[in-house]
């Protein structure tokens, strides 16, 4: 049962948990967001971004931040399932017995960071796939039940595809969201590099734990959705099937195979973290729209035109979220109002951490200032 | 909500119902003028009085739409006034609002004290308008277009009404304006006429198909003529010829031509106006030619006559119709041309053609002479046998002229 102290706690901890990733991860805001909202919703991310921008680091400093046991599993083409999932081995015991022990594989953690995961073999592969979908692994007809909260943060390099076994169908359905982790700014980059200088260790502290990460799932969960916005996010899922009743154009010219159902229970679950996130306390059309992208690029399939085109997944949201608008007769550019800053833009988590590790940077060179003049005193002797 | 919110809402509410007027209206408006277009056209186009018709049911349908769009189609419910408020940036907050009412848990309490915030904040930050209203682009340009139309072929089937501008059917066959023609294959009618003088006046007797007529305490009198195709009227393409020929009864004689602005042509060769022919060129607008007869009794001094008779009724025993004695009681008309078979030159038009000139009506390079050549050369016999007494100097000279003879 949700009271106001889960709201404010859930408020108060979003907070933290942004703060302290900016400790370990410069910019990359909404990848960040993201992340989070699709842990605090339950699901799995994939981060798809070139080497070296910081896709791994995320993940260990998420880890930190949720108190939570974190594996992480290097794909490579010679992995095997066994080598996820674990297998059962023979043991002796002291009467010198045999028997089969299961020796439980890196997956049965809480936050797995299934790096490259592009790199293994279908086989290896898809021995994710009753774990991220159903939390349970099943070895010589076993089922065991892994650790709740459980998430899987999976990477892929866009580039240097050779070699490599695309994800299948079935199981990039199971993950929540996409990410493109992009190349960060010159600014960023400024920062990264300062940061790191000094200490490439992760300094990021715990946020939360993972109780308190399920709690804010169920308080998340009891955000109401309107019909109609409820309609607007199942429309939009049911226009990228280009043979639907609401096929919108874009999907029937560029799009092969459209977004399944998980698409839309993914949507609806990450709109009501990020209205609760935001401060509101329903789902918008705003929260819809903002999440598209992450949980449908990944979902629809291109036909032979959008490729020989050059059509993204993410240009064909664009065009399907402008038909909807178009459709619902929402006005893209009215802007939303705050209550807390009695009628201007409202400021999201992330922003808020930004604000208070902007305040607290000043904090720290001064003390850095009154260590170094102590050692002058000292040295002085 | 507190009660000034419940206020604002109902404002709203109001604010909604002043546009669903508005658009009902215009779109009310657009129907209306539609139906005039219509009405008006058809109205045109058939050539009926339909001005009234058209205004009359253009506003009846003006208002019969209004009505349908008002309470058929604008129509609006409490969540499309949620709606509409939500559109000041209160991201759906007022649907579920509405939508949770009732709800008694815990979040919807707390999403009811969002709403009601934000609610506050975009009052104050509207200024009390939430919803401005909102008119399709599509029903004004819509109404922007169909309402000149629609007030334009009223005006157009008004302007016919009252014979100002043709209608459509008057247009396309030609009959209308002022006999100027129609667009497609103009054409214009020459409608030939009966008269006869009695007692100085003359009497219509009518269209050219002939009849009997009283004269005054006269004598009755038969008089009949034909066109040349034997028709009353004659249909004729613009810028096209017409002709008419006069049989003449027994007792009577051609006494002049007359159009229809009342300008005379009298029968005399001099001026190219034949007795019993008429002619027109280069017609540009309808025509009514009247041919006057006379009674015998009062027939000009003209010195020659061009009685008609080809069977020789009146004096079935005289071979020679050139005898002047036959002339004396017009029973034994002289033998004149045939009519038919030299058919007079043309007089010249009244509708716009060239007029002869008195006195170069053989030289004038308009007339064709060999169609005069027979009743000139019966006119010089005349004169050399009678004498040159009543005729027109003129004549004697173009007589002279041609012939090379001294009359």
């Amino acid at each position: 049962m949700v009271t106001e102290k889960n709201i404010a706690k859930f408020s108060e901890q979003c907070k933290n948990i942004f703060a302290q990733i900016e400790r370990d991860v410069i910019g990359q805001k909404d990848i960040v967001e993201g992340t989070v909202i699709a842990m605090i919703a339950g699901g799995n991310v994939l981060l798809e971004g070139v080497p070296g921008v910081g896709k791994t680091r995320l993940v260990r400093s998420l880890g930190r931040v949720f108190s939570l046991p974190f594996s992480r599993i290097q794909f490579t083409p010679d992995l095997m399932p066994a080598d996820v999932t674990g297998t059962n081995i023979v043991v002796k015991d002291e009467k010198g017995n045999s028997s089969f022990q299961f020796q439980a594989g890196p997956i049965f953690s809480n936050i797995i960071l299934a790096d490259e995961i592009n790199r293994a073999t279908p086989k290896t592969q898809s021995a994710l796939l009753e774990a991220m979908q159903e939390h349970t692994v099943t070895v010589m007809g076993v089922s065991r039940k892994l650790n709740e909260p459980f998430f899987v943060l999976a990477t892929q390099n866009p580039i240097e595809q050779d070699g490599t076994y695309p994800l299948p169908e079935a199981q990039m359905d199971r993950f929540m969201f996409k990410l493109i982790v992009k190349n960060p700014s010159l600014e960023e980059l400024m920062n990264i590099v300062s940061l790191t200088q000094k200490t490439m260790a992760e300094v990021a502290s715990a946020a939360c734990t993972g109780e308190d990460l399920l709690e804010m799932r169920a308080t998340a969960n009891q955000i109401p959705v309107a019909d109609d916005v409820l309609r607007y996010a199942m429309t939009l899922c049911s226009a990228t099937h280009p043979d639907s009743e609401c096929a919108s154009l874009a999907a029937k010219k560029y799009v092969r195979l459209g977004a399944s159902p998980r698409a839309g229970q993914a949507m609806i679950s990450a709109a009501k973290v990020k209205a609760l996130m935001n401060g509101r306390f329903n789902v918008s059309y705003n929260d819809i729209n903002s999440i598209a992208y992450p949980v449908l690029r990944h979902r629809m399939k291109m036909n032979f035109e959008a490729i020989a085109g050059r059509v993204t997944p993410d240009m064909v949201i664009k065009m399907i979220l402008d038909e909807m608008a178009t459709l619902f007769k929402l006005d893209p550019t009215a802007k939303s109002i705050d209550v807390a800053n009695d009628g201007e833009a409202p400021a999201t988590a992330a922003d808020t951490a930004t604000e208070q590790n902007a305040e607290a940077a000043p904090e720290a060179e001064a003390t850095d200032g009154k260590a170094k003049k102590s050692k002058r005193r000292f040295s002085k002797k | 909500m507190n009660t000034s919110q419940s206020d604002v809402i109902k404002n709203c509410r109001h604010d909604l119902q002043k546009e669903r007027i508005i658009k009902s209206v215009l779109c009310g408006m657009a129907v209306g003028f539609a139906v005039m277009f219509v009405v008006a056209f058809v109205m045109w186009t058939l050539a009926y009085k339909g001005l009234w018709w058209s205004l009359g049911l253009g506003a009846a349908a003006w208002i019969g739409g209004a009505l349908l769009f008002y309470f058929a189609i604008f129509t609006f419910s409490d969540i499309d006034v949620m709606k509409r408020i939500d559109r000041a940036g209160l991201d759906e907050r007022m649907i579920t609002m509405y939508q949770l009412q009732g709800d008694q848990s815990y979040m919807a309490q707390r999403q009811r004290e969002d709403a009601a915030a934000a609610f506050g904040t975009a009052v104050k930050a509207s200024g009390g308008r939430l919803i401005k209203t909102k008119i399709a682009t599509a029903i004004i340009c819509v109404a922007s277009i169909v309402c000149p139309f629609g007030a334009g072929m009223a005006v157009v089937t008004g302007l016919s009404d009252y014979d100002v501008i043709p209608t459509l059917d008057e247009l396309i066959s030609g009959d209308g304006w002022g006999g100027n023609g129609g667009l497609t294959t103009p054409t214009f009618t020459v409608t030939y006429k009966v008269g006869v003088t009695a007692d100085g006046k003359t009497i219509d007797v009518g269209n050219f198909d002939g009849g009997t007529v009283s004269v005054g305490d006269a004598e009755e009198g038969y008089v009949f003529a034909s066109s040349s195709n034997d028709n009353a009227t004659d249909s004729v393409v613009k810028g096209g010829s017409s002709s008419a020929k006069a049989l003449i009864a027994d007792g009577y004689y051609v006494a002049k031509w007359v159009d229809e602005n009342g300008k005379e042509y009298f029968p005399n060769p001099a001026n190219g106006c034949q007795p019993f022919t008429f002619s027109a060129d280069n017609i540009q607008k309808n025509m009514t030619v009247t041919v006057v007869f006379a009674k015998y009794d009062n027939e000009p001094d003209l010195g020659y006559s061009y009685y008609y008779d080809p069977d020789n009724k009146n004096n079935p025993d005289d071979n020679d119709p050139n005898d002047p004695e036959d002339n004396s009681e017009n029973e034994n008309p002289p033998d004149m041309p045939d009519p038919d078979d030299s058919p007079a030159p043309p007089l010249g038009s009244t509708g716009g053609g060239n007029p002869a000139k008195p006195g170069n009506a053989i030289i004038d390079g308009e007339t064709q002479y060999g169609e005069n050549y027979e009743y000139f050369h019966q006119i010089a016999m005349d004169i050399l046998a009678n004498g040159t007494d009543g005729y027109p100097p003129e004549l004697i000279a173009a007589l002279e002229a041609y012939f090379g003879i001294l009359l």
